[in-house]
């Protein structure tokens, strides 16, 4: 039964994500809902960690700009697909997790923090430093790609829309599967009591390691995608905003929920781009709204959608529970 | 009688220092198979501490220990676990945010209940259940752990322990705290699982409850063995009295 729910769910996103380009007319729009969608996705792998494992890492933007980097020079310099770039920025991903994990997984807390921080300014720096192959401060342009011998570009807006949307759906049912599994009980069980956890059988190293992983493959793959379609890869794929957006997307959306890094990425996106007008006044007002949110709502918006929902479900109970009586 | 049985769980001279201080200084004992053994003492003798480098919880910094025939002060906590030497916390410790069930599933999945076989779902389901029934939790298996009330969390913690069918099962004071009939209720249960011939290592500050269950008792101070016997002959015996009574002991017997 809980499966059947799921799959509703699901089905309900996809019908309403699906038919919006039908009913939107204006670019713009399907741009910022498909930027929200790969910031979703990003955002909820991190939760995977963060969320349900409780353990608090730095590393998903190394892992995003891995994906968005590497199918850039292969594009660039080897002329590899974008289709098979793609799949080749999750790989690289996953490939950047191991040589992070392996070592910082064996610290918790601040120090795993600090560790994988420092990923991110190594990174950052081989990037500027290979100047031939990344193209240092001024990055790489990749080239538009048509279809076979057609004009059609490849990364037309309609097929991008709905090459986000699968990755979407992808990931959803990924970091669900992830959940229920054996992996999802120990992440849980790890977060809330280490010791204990350990005490009842399970080796934390090992679950977070692969936790670690699993949850890198997605963020490099939509790295890659964000590179192929912005056509240009820079140093800012290290920017501190990427950082904030997917941490606020989780915070502001639920920790540790399947729904909240999602729902949390879709009023983030609209909310920076419909805050445009204020300028460099934009963060602070962001950054209020996540302190407000914080404090009254410390379990996200979700909470909102949950408790819509148990008050709906539960005058359905008390209206069957009437009706038996009668 | 229980000194004809085997030794399954052997200390052979473990000490714990933090720092300068010994919390356990050059202790050794053995216990046999199917028994119950208890430990008591003063507060700060050093009890939890012997169960924290039986488990490893931390690491022993001088001794052996040897469980069933094999050394195991170098493994891992998990691993010692799964090999059928399992512990419970003073304080209860608890998976919160999982079910009650979710909470003994837990113990089911990573704690090897067949010994390597690996166990289908069925089959994992049915011992679940069975270990709810035993412990008496069948009823609340659906409530949020963070919702017990102290009792239950006991339980659920033994719950979690039992259902990965361990050899040994130590417990850290699983009576403190309780009122006369859960008491009773969790010392019929602690009779049942050795009845079932697990060995049961058994810390606990209520000595009527200790006495009643222990088949033996060590009776610990500073970190190191005092005295051990049969409950009648330990609880007379001058140095125990003494380690509990205290200066306030001797002052009375000098008058």
């Amino acid at each position: 039964m809980k499966s059947n729910k799921f799959l509703l769910e699901i089905l309900a996103i996809v019908l309403v994500l699906s038919v919006i380009p039908a009913l939107v007319r204006q670019q713009y729009i399907l741009h910022v809902i498909m930027l929200a969608m790969i910031f979703g996705i990003v955002a909820s792998n991190w939760n995977l960690a963060i969320g349900y494992g409780g353990m608090f890492h730095l590393a998903q933007v190394p892992f995003f700009a891995a994906g968005g980097y590497s199918t850039a020079i292969l594009s660039v310099h080897m002329g590899l697909s974008p289709l098979i770039g793609i799949l080749v920025g999750g790989v690289a991903a996953v490939i950047l997790s191991l040589i992070i994990g392996i070592p910082a997984l064996r610290v918790r807390g601040i120090y795993l923090v600090f560790l994988t921080f420092a990923f991110h300014f190594i990174m950052l720096s081989l990037v500027l430093y290979f100047v031939d192959i990344t193209g240092g401060d001024m990055g790489l342009i990749l080239e538009p790609i048509r279809i076979g011998a057609t004009n059609i570009d490849m990364f037309n807006p309609v097929v991008t829309y709905y090459t986000a949307l699968s990755l979407f759906v992808l990931s959803l049912v990924f970091i669900k599967t992830i959940i229920d599994s054996k992996i999802g009980l120990a992440l849980v069980s790890l977060r809330d009591s280490e010791v204990y956890a350990v005490s009842r059988g399970i080796n934390p190293y090992k679950i977070k390691l692969v936790t670690f992983v699993l949850s890198s493959f997605l963020a490099g793959v939509c790295g890659a995608f964000y590179v192929h379609y912005l056509r240009v890869v820079t140093p800012a794929l290290f920017d501190w905003s990427f950082l904030i957006t997917f941490l606020a997307s989780i915070v502001i959306g639920g920790v540790g929920t399947l729904y909240g890094p999602l729902l949390g990425a879709f009023i983030l996106t609209f909310l920076m781009e419909s805050l445009r007008f204020l300028e460099m006044f934009r963060n602070i007002v962001f950054g209020l709204l996540m302190i407000l949110i914080l404090i009254f709502m410390p379990k996200g918006l979700i909470m909102l959608a949950n408790r819509a929902q148990s008050i709906f479900s539960s005058r359905q109970n008390s209206a069957g529970i009437v009706d038996e009586e009668n | 009688m229980s000194q004809k049985k085997k030794p399954i769980l052997v200390a052979e001279g473990v000490s714990k220092f933090f720092g300068r201080m010994a919390a356990v200084k050059d202790l050794s004992f053995q216990v046999f198979e199917e028994e119950i053994y208890g430990i008591a003492g003063p507060n700060g003798a050093g009890k939890t501490t012997l169960f924290n480098i039986i488990s490893h919880v931390l690491p022993v910094d001088n001794g052996q220990i040897m469980f069933k025939d094999k050394y195991i002060h170098k493994l891992s906590l998990d691993s010692i676990f799964r090999l059928g030497l399992a512990r419970t916390f003073q304080i209860p410790a608890l998976f919160k945010s999982l079910t009650v069930r979710q909470n003994v599933q837990v113990g089911a999945t990573f704690g090897d209940p067949e010994k390597g076989v690996k166990m289908d779902k069925r089959d994992m389901e049915n011992l679940i259940d069975e270990t709810l029934d035993f412990t008496g939790l069948s009823a609340k298996r659906d409530i949020i752990a963070e919702e017990l009330a102290l009792m239950d969390r006991k339980l659920l913690m033994m719950a979690s322990a039992l259902v990965t069918k361990p050899m040994v099962l130590m417990l850290d004071e699983p009576i403190a705290g309780l009122g006369k009939v859960d008491s009773d209720q969790v010392m019929e249960l602690i009779r049942n699982i050795n009845k079932q011939g697990v060995t049961v290592l058994l810390i606990e500050h209520i000595m009527e409850a200790l006495m009643g269950l222990s088949e033996r008792v060590m009776i610990m101070h500073h970190g190191e063995k005092i005295c051990e016997g049969k409950p009648d002959k330990v609880a007379k015996d001058e140095s125990v009295i003494e380690a509990y009574l205290g200066e306030e002991y001797i002052r009375h017997k000098n008058q």
